[in-house]
């Protein structure tokens, strides 16, 4: 459980493996990884009130032992309309950036979510954050709104979002 | 847990004392509880689960706590250190700490705080150590000081800047906080005294020192003229707005000699000769990666743009860290010289073009006139302006009449100047602009009572200029009562529509959307008006030429629209086409998505077509005139039509109805060529398609048909039906 090390090891693909967040002895590694990547900043409390309430909607992706990337995400519903899935954040190390680490962390995570009946899957990403914004969009998302200074930096946001199908049940349910 | 008073036996620490408050270390028993905790249990009551605790903020991390950017000291501390020298300071200082603050200023419009810019400066904190020996200083401070009030009481009355555009925060800074101070004209004596000062000192010196004097003299001529633009702006009146176009012209000259005397920009020109002659190293270029290295250089230019900034004379970047207060700080972004100016040239553009609202008669010219506006995309100050001028009573406080603002500033100059209130004149070079500015109210400048509302202006969006808008009486129960609470409506309506395209291209195309529900909710009060007796009876007495429904089911039935639901459903697809349309601007579309937002704006646009065409048909007479004065002049009678006489020509329509009968012609046309452009884009974007170049992406979780609801899902929410919502199928 230890920090990300410098060692320059090839990482391909194959040797990523990934599995879900078990508990607070994780905890360490998703604010590391956490805090070295983004630049907004989140408290404990933050990392807790994801990880403690779905944690089984926390991936992890590891190159042997290392760590190496970690999505977080919730599900709610939404406004009391609909189920609501929100990708927290979503972290690679920049060694292993490119391999299609992020897109299989995501498309776990939405897994997840579809299996807890989601309806819609959102989040936000700055707008000068292209590899972010090419991995959502090749899995579909698109640029709902655009939200002016929303990081502390001064830089816009989009919120981007996807419409899942409504499963059977869901189209057979009265609505609200 | 042991209570407070056994804390320090448990932890065996002092008790400390700081500001009338006891502090107890407590970390050894924060250490023995954890010890006790399981992995995974948490500390927790009903006021402190996880949902509130993540807007909580760790004090003293450096990510969250703006108060821990690095030491600080107090302004006393920096004063008696010399950090701000107020004797000896020469010309070129003086000249170089005026632009200083022009550039703060700038930059706090865009976003950056005051206390992290304009009041970054030792000078501004303590103004009065200026007065006697350095009083063109001491004016110009004194002179932005007032100009930011100003500001920022233009920016809250206009009540279009978010958050995210402007930080009103002014907490511990010597600006008043609540309520909002006026603005006054006190400031305004000072700089003129300033200015003559300086210009005298300009003719008794030589170059270079008498050159620095003229800057200087432009540059308090500048605050004066810009001071005056706002506090006319504020008065909302025809003579305000009169007063302030005067001194935004001659601000906008102002700021033209103010740069070409510019230091700053002189040392950027330096800089780059420099960076050209190959003396400056960061200007080399990485061939590897070549998009990490422009970024990196745009941080690296900014890092030094931000030291440079708080270079000249009394500047220190985190003398008011203490009052940003625990929360995550915000980049405080310093613009640079040429982006300041840039900015406040188009600043006085800006609130130039908003002042054209004086011209404007009538709804479709307002319309008009905030659309253009709001195409500019000007900064929050300039759309404040324009919003303000132009809100009704339903947004905010009473005006600020022109009577309490000139007593208040009289009064305020006599208890300055220790003399009677009639006896204050007015500086003989500026009376006529400060009058203007201050008084320029046609209407009711002379009151005695300065309580007593001013009448509004004829372009503000209030009741007079919605019933043009709809043909309807302005005079209440003329058309009945389900007419009257149409028209109270649709003011709302149209004045949300208003503040959501002065707001910022984000929010506004977010609020358009919201406001769809205003005119759903509109639609069904139009529709309750036209079925109503008294207005089917009125629109008869003025002759309308429609026909009304017999019963409800024919109401719906799109044969029988009325006039007032016609107009209703003509609005909103306007504002559903126009926020469809922003999110090119915004860039929210992915090329596969053009084709099927070009092709539903061509339906939107269609149906504003068709409206206006079915309410042009209408011919509904401004102010209830007879039919008769609609009618075309007739033929003279042809041969052989025996017994029949020639009628006589009958009467002109009048001007304002021949004005909104154009209008609507006008409106059809216009949408229909918008129309037709979209309907060609379409087949560009499926020509492209069929030929590669824009395939259609791969979709793994969902399917065009979500992509489609998702696009528009909010034209087919209840309770909107009209413009009836087109689905995926069609």
């Amino acid at each position: 459980m230890g920090a990300p090390s410098d060692d320059r090891q090839q990482v391909n693909q194959a040797s990523i493996s990934y599995r879900q967040y078990s508990g607070e002895q994780d905890l360490p590694i998703v604010m590391h990884l956490v805090d070295n990547e983004l630049s907004e900043p989140y408290s404990i409390f933050t990392y807790r009130y994801f990880l403690h309430y779905w944690p089984k909607l926390c991936f992890l992706a590891f190159s042997g032992d290392k760590p190496v990337g970690v999505v977080i995400c919730k599900l709610d519903r939404h406004r009391e309309q609909a189920m609501r899935g929100y990708v927290a954040m979503l972290v690679v190390d920049k060694l292993c950036r490119g391999k299609g680490v992020g897109s299989e962390l995501v498309r776990k995570s939405i897994q997840a979510m579809i299996e807890g009946k989601c309806e819609e899957v959102a989040l936000e990403a700055e707008v000068t954050n292209q590899g972010a914004l090419k991995l959502y969009q090749g899995l579909g998302f698109i640029r709902d709104k655009r939200l002016h200074r929303y990081y502390l930096n001064g830089v816009d946001a989009y919120r981007l979002k996807l419409l899942l199908p409504l499963s059977e049940g869901q189209e057979s349910a009265p609505t609200a | 847990m042991e209570d407070r008073i056994g804390v320090s036996k448990v932890v065996g620490g002092s008790h400390m004392q700081g500001g009338g408050a006891s502090y107890v270390p407590i970390t050894g028993l924060l250490e023995r509880v954890r010890q006790d905790l399981p992995l995974g249990e948490m500390v927790h009551t009903d006021t402190f689960s996880l949902f509130e605790a993540m807007s909580a903020v760790e004090l003293g991390n450096v990510k969250m706590d703006a108060a821990m950017s690095g030491s600080c000291k107090s302004v006393e501390e920096l004063i008696q250190e010399g950090a701000a020298p107020v004797e000896g300071l020469t010309p070129a200082q003086t000249l170089l700490i005026m632009e200083r603050l022009l550039v703060m200023e700038a930059s706090w419009h865009n976003g950056a705080a005051l206390a992290q810019t304009v009041f970054a400066s030792l000078y501004m904190l303590r103004p009065d150590r200026l007065r006697d020996n350095s009083p063109l200083l001491h004016a110009y401070c004194e002179g932005v000081k007032a100009t930011c009030i100003a500001v920022r009481w233009l920016v809250m009355h206009g009540a279009v800047a978010e958050e995210e555009d402007i930080n009103c925060w002014v907490q511990g800074l010597p600006i008043p906080d609540m309520p909002v101070p006026l603005p006054d004209a006190r400031c305004l004596p000072l700089l003129d005294q300033a200015t003559q000062s300086a210009k005298g000192l300009a003719k008794g010196a030589t170059a270079p020192e008498a050159d620095v004097y003229k800057a200087i003299a432009a540059h308090l001529e500048f605050r004066r003229d810009l001071h005056g633009a706002l506090l006319g702006l504020g008065l909302k009146s025809e003579g305000g707005v009169v007063g302030a176009v005067a001194h935004l012209t001659s601000a906008q000259a102002r700021l033209q000699q103010v740069m070409g005397a510019s230091p700053g920009l002189q040392q950027q020109q330096r800089s780059i000769a420099d960076s050209q002659n190959g003396k400056d190293a960061s200007g080399a270029a990485s061939t590897q990666k070549e998009g990490q290295g422009c970024e990196a250089k745009q941080q690296q230019r900014q890092q030094q743009r931000q030291e440079s900034a708080f270079d000249a004379p009394g500047f220190v970047e985190n003398v008011n860290k203490y009052l940003l207060g625990p929360a995550p700080p915000r980049a405080a972004v310093v613009m640079s010289t040429e982006a300041a100016y840039a900015y406040l040239k188009s600043m006085l553009g800006h609130l130039q073009q908003a002042t054209d609202v004086m011209h404007v008669r009538g709804y479709r010219a307002l319309v008009q006139h905030i659309e253009r506006f709001a195409r500019l995309r000007a900064g929050v100050v300039a759309r404040s302006a324009a919003h303000y001028l132009i809100a009704g009573k339903a947004w905010g406080p009473a005006m600020a009449s022109a009577t309490a603002l000139r007593q208040a500033t009289e009064a305020e100059g006599a208890a300055a100047s220790g003399t009677p209130n009639n006896s204050s004149q007015p500086t003989p070079d500026n009376s006529k602009h400060r009058d203007q500015a201050a008084s320029g109210d046609k209407d009711g400048s002379s009151s005695a009572n300065p309580a007593q509302d001013v009448p509004p202006p004829p372009w503000v969006l209030d009741r007079p200029i919605m019933s043009e808008a709809c043909a309807l009486p302005e005079a209440p129960g003329a058309a009945g009562p389900e007419a009257d609470l149409f028209l109270d409506q649709i003011v709302i309506a149209s004045s949300n529509w208003a503040q959501s395209m002065l707001l910022n291209s984000c929010r506004q195309r977010r609020r358009l959307r919201r406001g769809l529900d205003d005119w759903a909710n509109i639609y069904q009060h139009a529709l309750n008006a036209d079925m109503s007796e008294e207005f089917v009876a009125f629109t008869k007495r003025a002759q309308w030429a429609w026909t009304p429904p017999k019963d409800e089911v024919e109401a719906m039935n799109e044969f029988y629209p009325g006039p007032l639901s016609t107009w209703v459903e003509c609005q909103t697809a306007a504002s559903e086409a126009l926020h469809l349309l922003l999110g090119f601007e915004l860039d929210l579309y992915q090329p596969s998505e053009y084709a099927m937002v070009y092709w539903y704006c061509s339906v939107l646009l269609g149906v504003q077509r068709i409206t206006s065409q079915v309410m042009h048909s209408y011919r509904c007479p401004a102010g209830g005139a007879s039919k008769a004065s609609m009618a075309l002049p007739a033929k003279p009678g042809k041969k052989g039509n025996k017994g029949r006489a020639a009628t006589p020509p009958s009467p002109l329509p009048d001007a304002s109805t021949a004005r909104r009968q154009a209008g609507l012609i006008m409106d059809a046309v216009r949408t229909e060529l918008l129309s037709s452009m979209c309907l060609g884009l379409v087949r560009l974007q499926l020509a492209l398609k069929v030929a590669g170049i824009v395939p259609d992406p791969i979709l793994t979780f969902n399917s065009q048909r979500e992509r489609f609801d998702q696009r528009f899902a909010a034209f087919h929410t209840p309770p909107l039906v009209r413009p009836e919502p087109m689905g995926y199928g069609e």
